[in-house]
């Protein structure tokens, strides 16, 4: 068997050098070439033109409006402390409004009692105000979000996690783009906060470097930003006020990037920006069955607001051609229909090939991947990275990645299917059932 | 029957007339200043049968005439007013009014010309273990009053300032703590309210109201906006919401301003003064402790001694030493001077010329409040290493190891002029220093330096 891979492994190889690497590619990985290296190359231009962009001259603010960042609590616990603290004292000479709400106050005291001493901690600290919300009945992560839409005065208002912590010139790099008035929104960058945790963590903070650190960045260079995390969004609030807020069931950040979107192609100068250098930290699941249970959802998510919610939506007068093509390229066929295809194409491809002439195969397609992965990492690290330094020391994980991403990708195929019959969506722990099963979709 | 004055020292009785009598007993009468002319030196006071309100007024009669100093009962049963010492039958009340006229006579005080302070003192000393309790009393700028304290006043003589420089002067000590009161910054009252206004804006106008939360489309807004011609209607979705926690909940309940429209979850908290309408910050607030107090090993031993007339002990120090010793230690640093010059001091004298013009000027209070402030800041002026002494109640010695005595009296002059009352009065001081070896000439003793000292007019 061994022979058999080593065989066809080197086969392929050869093949690149006879027949040329696009003969080669085309017949092994047809789908690859076709949807997913377009993308790729879209990214990887956006990612050296940010970093050619960045070359230019620093420009004056013209204003710092002041920030209103609500913070949805739930069991946090002391954590909360750490979140708040870390916006009270950034770096920003305009006012910040913290907003933490605490959902279901009754049975999450303990997070209720954290905030409170976190906002005595920070009493008389100039231009920083914490306002603590106890909501006492819980209703999710929607109604917390609205709450405090309700209690905002500032003019750009932040939609945070209670478990994410902030650089402390996070507020300075997000809010400088609403300088320009067609700004409405901007993504901000996550970094896993505990990624020495477990070999689970390292990878996940991998992933959100590679996928939000240098994908968002290429994305935004085109302004087809995928989606603004809901542990980090930045918006501006006159226009989520428009909007009538956040709405109810799962996936909320999706949903609010999409009905941004929708004003796309009637308003075709709107913008939503990613800056990789507003960094917030986050806890990731420390173990693959947490991984594996928090992927579920979102990528449940995708399709539950892709085909649910919006699939008469999904038109080029609403969102514009750009990110109509995008949308369908993205979201629906790269997110929801190529996970089948790879289930697909590696079972056809065990079922119909000797052992190991299949996992020659997929070896050589791991290579493949590799070597794609490498040029897209030096690409971030030389042009995006706020962090160079820290980044680089997961370089020894990279040859892990292809295979961490590509069980992730056969997973989400389930997590389609899950969400297509069961409704997973459902059953959240973004919402009580109570709240999820009144809502339209 | 008249005639029957007791022979042995007794309490003068009050009661109502035609109230019956023991014949052990010396016969009551129905005033005061009848009782006192029939039995000039009584032992104390005993009432019997007297309303309460006319046992008080026989009471501060009491404390304010000749005899103030000396034990008053009720007999058990009757109401006991503030100023008694209690209630108990006529054998527990002779053997208590005896037993204090034993102490009285121990003392060599002449209890008629004490001043306020000392009567204090000396009212305690003789009810030993007694204490002072604080009374409760809306009526009080403070909110409670030491009733006995008021009585012995004489003047108008500030009670709490006086107790509060009894207590640091270390004659009385609390000894149970059984309140903490707070008062005005303006003015002192402990007659406050507190208001909960807008944190933004500081208007009382504010009001509660809940927030509904529409399942259906995850809006939260003030109830009144769900309010519909149908019933709960959400304005955003414009689904009907029918059932509580089907439909709709309630999760929070929040203030609105009326004149700033700020919405807030906490209401900032102010507190106003009703003596001076003073606003001020809750926090901001004078906060006092108040205790029973008694008197302490130091008040009772200065009574004893009959030290109290001394004005000066507020200035010692914990570098305090007897003038013996004092003049010993000097002794001990010239010596050895004459062998190794390296040891240097300085010597200060401290002179108060006008202390008793000042107490007869300014009364006893505000002279003592001076030196209490002045006391203060020579504690603060000293080293741990510093020695100080007194030789005579206004002659204060200072031994000022490795440092300049010039320098010390220039700093000690500043505190004088510091602590002057409001009205400019001063306390009026020579200070005279040596400086050891550089102004010795030839051997010279403790004695002999101090003498010299006393003599010189340094300024």
């Amino acid at each position: 068997m061994l022979q058999e891979l080593s065989a066809t492994f080197f086969t392929l190889f050869g093949a690149i050098g006879e027949t040329g690497w696009l003969d080669v590619a085309l017949k092994f990985f047809p789908f690859a070439l076709v949807v997913e290296l377009p993308l790729y190359l879209l990214v990887l231009l956006g990612v050296v033109r940010y970093g050619l962009r960045q070359r230019q001259p620093y420009r004056q603010r013209e204003a710092y409006p002041s920030v209103s960042c609500v913070i949805t609590c739930y069991s946090e616990g002391e954590d909360v402390r750490k979140t708040i603290a870390s916006l009270a004292w950034q770096e920003y000479p305009g006012f910040i409004e913290i907003i933490p709400i605490v959902d279901g106050a009754v049975q999450n005291a303990a997070t209720y009692a954290a905030a409170r001493r976190a906002a005595a901690d920070v009493r008389g600290v100039p231009r920083r105000r914490v306002l603590v919300v106890p909501k006492w009945q819980r209703g999710g992560r929607v109604s917390a979000l609205n709450t405090g839409l309700q209690f905002a005065t500032g003019e750009v208002v932040m939609a945070l996690d209670g478990d994410t912590s902030f650089d402390n010139d996070m507020v300075r790099q997000a809010t400088r783009h609403f300088d320009d008035p067609n700004v409405v929104g901007v993504a901000g960058c996550l970094r896993v906060r505990n990624a020495a945790a477990s070999l689970a963590a390292r990878l996940q903070a991998l992933e959100y470097l590679l996928s939000i650190g240098a994908g968002k960045t290429g994305l935004s260079e085109f302004n087809i930003v995928n989606n603004i995390s809901g542990a980090f969004g930045v918006f501006r609030t006159a226009f989520v006020r428009h909007l009538g807020g956040w709405d109810a069931g799962t996936a909320e950040d999706l949903d609010i990037t999409m009905r941004i979107k929708q004003y796309f192609g009637r308003h075709p100068g709107l913008r939503i920006v990613f800056e990789p250098h507003a960094v917030g930290h986050t806890d990731a699941p420390d173990t693959f069955a947490g991984f594996f249970r928090q992927r579920l959802r979102w990528e449940g998510d995708l399709f539950y607001v892709f085909i649910r919610k919006y699939r008469f939506n999904l038109r080029p007068g609403l969102l514009g051609w750009r990110n109509f093509l995008f949308v369908m390229l993205t979201g629906l066929f790269h997110q929801l229909v190529m996970p089948f295809v790879i289930v697909v194409y590696t079972g056809v491809l065990l079922w119909a090939l000797p052992l190991g002439a299949a996992l020659g195969i997929l070896a050589f397609v791991y290579v493949f991947y590799l070597a794609a992965l490498v040029i897209y990492f030096l690409a971030y690290l030389l042009s995006v990275s706020e962090r160079p330094r820290e980044d680089a020391a997961t370089v020894p994980y990279l040859p892990l990645y292809p295979l961490f991403a590509f069980a992730a990708r056969l997973h989400s195929a389930y997590a389609v299917v899950s969400e297509m019959f069961l409704k997973s969506h459902l059953d959240s722990s973004m919402a009580p059932w109570w709240v999820l099963r009144r809502t339209k979709f | 029957m008249d005639a029957l004055a007791p022979i042995v020292p007794a309490p003068v009785v009050l009661a109502p007339a035609g109230t019956p009598w023991p014949a052990n007993r010396p016969r009551p009468h129905d005033a005061l200043p009848e009782a006192l002319h029939a039995q000039p030196e009584p032992l104390g006071l005993y009432l019997q049968g007297l309303s309460l309100a006319d046992a008080a007024a026989a009471l501060a009669q009491w404390r304010a005439g000749p005899h103030w100093f000396r034990p008053a009962h009720v007999d058990p049963g009757s109401p006991v007013p503030d100023l008694a010492d209690g209630a108990a039958p006529w054998e527990e009340a002779l053997r208590v009014a005896q037993h204090a006229d034993a102490i009285a006579r121990s003392l060599t005080l002449d209890p008629g010309a004490l001043r306020f302070d000392e009567r204090l003192l000396y009212y305690l000393y003789l009810r030993e273990p007694a204490e002072l309790a604080p009374v409760r009393d809306r009526n009080a700028k403070y909110l409670y009053r030491y009733p006995i304290v008021e009585a012995l006043e004489q003047a108008q003589e500030d009670s709490g300032a006086w107790l509060g420089a009894l207590v640091r002067r270390n004659l009385l000590q609390p000894s149970t703590l059984v309140d903490r009161t707070r008062h005005c910054r303006h003015c002192a009252s402990a007659h406050l309210h507190f208001l909960d206004v807008c944190p933004h804006c500081s208007s009382i106008e504010i009001h509660k109201g809940a927030s509904l939360h529409c399942f259906a489309c995850g809006h939260v807004a003030p109830e009144a906006d769900f309010h519909g011609d149908l019933g709960l209607v959400c304005p955003k979705c414009n689904a009907h919401l029918r059932h509580i926690g089907v439909d709709y909940d309630r999760p929070l309940t929040q203030f609105a301003c009326a004149r700033c429209h700020h919405a807030f979850i906490e209401a900032a908290v102010i507190v106003r003064c009703l003596d001076c309408s003073a606003e001020d910050d809750p926090s901001a607030l004078d906060v006092r402790e108040v205790s029973v107090l008694r008197l302490s090993p130091h008040g009772r031993a200065a009574l004893r001694a009959g030290q109290l007339q001394e004005s000066f002990a507020v200035l010692e120090t914990s570098n305090h030493v007897v003038p013996n010793f004092f003049r010993r230690m000097l002794d001990w640093a010239l010596a050895t001077q004459g062998r190794h010059k390296e040891l240097r001091f300085g010597l200060v004298l401290i002179e108060f010329l006008n202390a008793t013009a000042l107490i007869d000027a300014q009364g006893a209070t505000r002279t003592f409040l001076m030196l209490d402030e002045l006391a203060r800041r020579l504690r603060e002026l000293l080293r741990s290493s510093d020695l100080t002494t007194r030789t005579s109640e206004q002659v204060l010695w200072v031994f000022l190891p490795f440092s300049s005595g010039e320098g010390f009296a220039a700093r000690v002059r500043r505190a004088l002029d510091e602590a002057q009352t409001p009205e400019g009065a001063r306390l009026e001081a020579r200070l005279a220093w040596v400086q050891a070896p550089e102004e010795l000439q030839g051997n010279v003793d403790a004695d002999a330096l101090m003498a010299r000292l006393q003599r010189w007019d340094t300024e």
